[in-house]
């Protein structure tokens, strides 16, 4: 079954602990987003999944099993890479192709599923091109495709969308959707892109600083967020906060005011706060 | 005055008034002698003798065409470079991947390395000299110490050449991993990542990601110490002098000769062109490669 | 942990980290590599009988004598007494003529690249072009008519001559590497400079140098380099007072027999310091160097 599931997970960076105790569970065909800003972990969180880093503390499990010492090239994964990774002296059609040499197949074989997987995504026109001559989306479009020709474990990407145009991005987040939503495999985005976030993820894990704060779906990160870092993050514009007095209970409800004085207290809890604290 | 500055340097006139002092500088020193011995070369004339030069059109640059000895020295020069070359491109390429990695003290062990190219040619050709030499030479007592008999490297052609080969080979090695290494850190991590990712093998790893990166300086290298090497002069001069008999003469240690030794100043001028004609092509082509490489990066 | 992920996620490969055991490795292959030079080091504290000693001699006492010698040599005349050999002379000759020809082609060659880089010509590549050739050519092709040029001119054997020569020598070097640290500089403080009212003169040597400052130090040095063991011009052009390190070098392996090994050893030794001590400070520029500019690191 394809799954992660990842426990206690830590990295530290010579004194620098740059992830802290991050636990995530991705079913087969969930697509779990990790979320936040520059520098919060997630991406060493995800090559931490992937083995392109080793782990400092906690277990990955991938496909049920411990993957911690093994090498990436083992654990059969698939990962498209923020700057896509082609490689520069093959075409594209050798660029897709080239995950499935392992596989040992008969050359028409890989021909035939790179044809397919061209068609999908619409790489047929520049199959025979270097990537050097590639537009920015089509070159976005490639790496996905090489990630899905073959049948891995699961899905890792990183940044995928990041250097795409406003109008491209619209496109391909609707266009990964649709694909990863035909075939059953977990898959971890990162993204600092909440609104890719949004729309892309079954579930958003949101990190900072090496942690995460909160993993809901789409609808409860942005309705139910759990602090205010949360709340602040998501939602364009910013949701809006008021640092208020709290007055009382009212069932499920509370109670405040305006603070009439400047307050003493460091404000913690957001406006919407009924929904937050009575739980 | 302050005008005639202005008008000196008006935006318009600003680009040629820099260039000028050095396409002047280079134009005496450079291009001037080089036209000076171009014509020549079409006249008689003989730096010993005191008569005036009388015109003589293609006689010498026919001559020097037909000779069969320019063509030998021809031969010996492109037998030397090829394998001097082929000799620089492994070891340098072996060097760099020894130097790819990041370990303790690298900057030290790199500078041992990298002196040999800082000698001069006087202080290698000598040397090495006394290195081949039979009685006194290390190379030949190590010789002599497994094989009982002394080692007369400089006496036969092949030993000879083997001689230049490895003296100038030694020197430039370092020259060809500095720009291999330089190939070899440029390769982005990511692309390794990737080829692990869609578990290529070590061998497909190096062929797919490596070497596409490598290829472009090695050339480049190849190209340089090829031009370089061809006008190779002082190391042959001195370690073998053209030895034994003229069996190692390289077309430069030629012309030396026939412009000093013999005086014949205007063939040796031709000759000289033919040469200049052959290093132009080359650095046309290292020229062009230069660019491609640049635009790739 | 920002700091670190834009530091990992750079373009540039970070080198893979290896333990001692690995700089181990890499020391003794150098070593072996570098065996040559350290032979010729020993051998500068050898005395005669050790240099030449059959079986080579590995360990030894070893005697200054040879540097001293280098500088000073015991009169034939019977008194005994110490004369100077001319050796600091010629040492000084070495760096006087390396140093001015240097900074007068970087001058030259300082401006002529801004010039190049800031106001392009149409024939802007011809003229690069040509300018690197000259640096590619034979030095026999242009070797007698400068030779005749000199002695019309009345410059044979004068400071400024070589001087002269040495700063067209390494003028097309400093133009191509100049214009590569040109074309790395955005134009857009130069305008702005500009625009604030500055002159011609306060752009170029306000804003420009200072930050061109390790690239004229770069450039200076691998010029310095490449000057430093010039052999052929220096040869030719060189009186007895303005002679260099080489050519000294080679007068004293002119008499066939009886070298003296260890006078020479000593030599290389001392001339090889400077250089070597400026690579060492100088490693990260290196490979720009090597390639006249065309390639960075």
């Amino acid at each position: 079954m394809s799954t992660i599931q990842v426990t206690n997970l830590t990295k530290r960076f010579g004194d620098m602990l740059a992830v802290s105790g991050v636990d995530l569970d991705v079913a087969a065909g969930e697509v779990l987003c990790l979320l936040g800003p520059s520098g919060c972990g997630k991406t060493t969180t995800l090559r931490m999944i992937a083995g392109l880093e080793t782990t400092s503390d906690g277990e990955v499990r991938i496909a049920g099993k411990r993957v911690n010492e093994i090498a990436p090239s083992e654990r059969d994964i698939a990962m498209v890479f923020q700057f896509y990774a082609l490689y520069p002296s093959l075409t594209v059609a050798e660029n897709l192709g080239f995950p499935l040499h392992h596989e040992k197949l008969p050359q028409a074989e890989i021909d035939n599923l790179v044809s397919e997987v061209a068609r999908k995504l619409e790489l047929t026109d520049v199959l025979h091109r270097l990537p050097g001559y590639l537009a920015e989306g089509e070159k976005q479009r490639v790496a996905v495709a090489r990630a899905i020709i073959r049948d891995p474990n699961c899905f890792l990407f990183d940044e995928p969308l990041s250097r795409l145009d406003v109008e491209l991005r619209q496109t391909m987040r609707g266009q990964i959707k649709e694909i990863l939503d035909g075939l059953s495999k977990a898959t971890v985005i990162v993204t600092h892109d909440q609104l890719e976030a949004l729309t892309m993820a079954d579930r958003i894990a949101v990190m900072r600083d090496g942690k995460i704060e909160q993993i809901a779906s789409p609808h409860d990160i942005f309705t139910k967020p759990k602090n205010l870092f949360v709340a602040g993050f998501i939602g364009t514009p910013q949701m809006n906060l008021q640092e208020a007095v709290l007055t009382g209970f009212e069932g499920t409800r509370v109670r405040s005011r305006l603070p009439t004085k400047p307050s003493r207290w460091p404000s913690i809890l957001p406006f919407k706060i009924w929904t937050v604290v009575a739980r | 005055m302050r005008d005639f500055w202005q008008w000196m340097f008006s935006p318009s006139r600003r680009g040629p008034m820099l260039i000028a002092p050095a396409l002047i500088m280079l134009f005496v020193m450079n291009i001037f002698p080089l036209m000076w011995s171009f014509g020549l070369s079409f006249f008689h004339y003989k730096a010993s003798s005191i008569r005036p030069p009388t015109f003589a059109g293609l006689y010498y640059y026919e001559k020097v065409l037909t000779d069969p000895v320019v063509w030998e020295r021809m031969q010996t020069t492109a037998l030397i470079v090829a394998m001097s070359v082929l000799l620089q491109l492994v070891i340098g390429f072996a060097l760099a991947m020894m130097f790819e990695k990041k370990f303790p003290l690298r900057r030290e062990i790199l500078m041992l390395v990298l002196t040999p190219m800082m000698l001069s040619f006087v202080a290698v050709g000598v040397f090495f000299k006394l290195f081949y030499e039979p009685t006194f030479g290390l190379l030949s007592q190590a010789y002599s110490y497994f094989s009982g008999e002394p080692l007369t490297l400089l006496a036969t052609q092949w030993g000879a050449i083997w001689g230049i080969v490895i003296a100038d080979a030694w020197m430039w090695s370092p020259f060809v991993m500095l720009l291999v290494l330089a190939g070899l850190v440029s390769v982005p991590d990511y692309l390794y990542e990737a080829a692990e990712v869609d578990r290529a093998s070590k061998w497909k790893r190096f062929i797919t990601v490596t070497f596409p990166y490598v290829r472009g300086l090695l050339l480049l290298a190849l190209l340089f110490r090829t031009i370089e090497t061809f006008k190779i002069f002082d190391v042959v001069y001195l370690i073998t002098n053209g030895g034994p008999g003229t069996s190692t003469e390289t077309i430069a240690v030629y012309v030396y000769r026939v412009a000093f030794q013999f005086f014949k100043t205007s063939q040796s001028s031709a000759l000289s062109y033919i040469l200049l004609f052959i290093v132009i092509v080359l650095t046309n082509l290292y020229l062009y490669f230069v660019k491609k490489r640049g635009e790739e990066g | 942990m920002s700091v670190l992920t834009s530091l990992f996620s750079r373009k540039e490969r970070r080198l893979r980290e290896a333990g001692w055991g690995w700089s181990l490795f890499a020391g003794i292959v150098s070593l072996i590599y570098f065996f040559p030079v350290l032979w010729i080091i020993m051998t500068a504290f050898k005395t005669r009988e050790d240099a030449l000693a059959t079986p080579p001699v590995f360990f030894f006492t070893p005697t200054l004598d040879n540097f001293i010698a280098v500088f000073y040599r015991v009169a034939q005349t019977g008194s005994g007494e110490a004369i100077g050999t001319g050796m600091g002379g010629f040492f000084f000759n070495s760096i006087f003529v390396a140093t001015a020809g240097v900074f007068l082609a970087l001058v030259i060659g300082t401006l002529a690249s801004y010039g190049f880089s800031r106001y392009p010509l149409k024939g802007n590549d011809t003229y690069l072009f040509v300018v690197l050739t000259t640096r590619m050519l034979p030095p026999i092709i242009v070797i007698i008519p400068i030779f005749l040029m000199f002695r019309m001119a009345g410059l044979s054997g004068s400071y400024i001559g070589v001087i002269l020569l040495y700063a067209a020598f390494n003028l097309p070097f400093s133009i191509w590497m100049m214009k590569s640290f040109f074309d790395e500089l955005s134009p857009d403080v130069e305008d702005s400079a500009r625009m604030d009212g500055s002159s011609e003169f306060g752009v170029f040597f306000k804003m420009c140098i200072p930050q061109l400052k390790a690239g004229l130090a770069a450039t200076a040095v691998f010029a310095v380099i490449l000057t430093w063991n010039e052999f052929l011009f220096a040869l030719l052009l060189t009186s007895t007072d303005t002679r260099t390190v080489p050519v000294a070098m080679a007068r004293t392996i002119g008499g066939e027999i009886g070298v003296e090994w260890g006078l020479l050893a000593a030599i290389i030794t001392l001339f090889l310091i400077p250089v070597f001590g400026v690579t060492y400070l100088l490693q990260n520029h290196l490979l720009r160097g090597v390639t006249f500019g065309t390639i960075k690191k």
